[in-house]
């Protein structure tokens, strides 16, 4: 049943929202079909990869108050390490993703951990004004 | 012909028509997902350009 459902619930990613926020979550992920995985995952992906060019932006923009004003280089440079390291949990959680979509595409499906992952990623990025699709994450 | 064996060959057509769907199925996912990888690295690689025009402002800083 949960099969026929991932698959009448195309495009995946609405199929894993269906049961991510429900306590069939385990149950749907066991019972799609594979491809049917791999199509979650893939929207998933997508939806990360079509942020990137807003995550660009807010990224360069905070880079930029690093140069407002007259600062010294050990100012700006200071101030440019401090950017670096609020951004590095959002280059992790995209390292997460592909690592998943990696694995995906040479073995398993791991779907209940893409969703993490990708949760984890929306999460971050909320924190730095950019927002991406959330009806996945329970 | 028997119709048992009619019944059962047919069956047997079906079976390898569902394996063909399933496994043309799972390749399409499968470059679907190839390509939504390959562009995601391709966007994030522009992050590389942002710092590299960071660290060249920096050194046109006063020390």
């Amino acid at each position: 049943m949960s099969e026929l459902l991932c698959n009448m619930w195309r495009p995946a990613l609405a199929c894993a929202a269906v049961f991510a926020s429900s306590v069939a979550l385990g149950t749907c992920l066991a019972g799609c079909t594979r491809a049917a995985r791999l199509d979650a995952l893939t929207a998933m992906t997508s939806a990360a990869s079509a942020a990137v060019p807003s995550m660009l932006d807010a990224r360069e923009r905070a880079g930029e108050r690093c140069f407002d004003g007259t600062p010294t280089r050990a100012e700006a440079s200071s101030c440019l390490d401090a950017v670096r390291a609020d951004w590095r949990p959002v280059w992790i959680a995209l390292d997460l993703l592909e690592d998943v979509n990696e694995s995906a595409l040479s073995g398993t499906v791991e779907l209940e951990q893409a969703i993490g992952v990708y949760c984890g990623l929306a999460s971050v990025l909320a924190d730095r004004g950019v927002a991406l699709p959330t009806e996945v994450c329970p | 012909m028997n119709p048992a064996s009619l019944i059962q060959g047919a069956a047997e057509l079906l079976s390898v028509l569902s394996t063909i769907a399933q496994t043309h199925g799972e390749a399409q996912a499968d470059a679907a997902l190839r390509a939504a990888l390959a562009s995601l690295r391709a966007k994030r690689s522009e992050l590389d350009s942002i710092e590299a025009a960071e660290s060249a402002r920096l050194m046109r800083l006063p020390l």
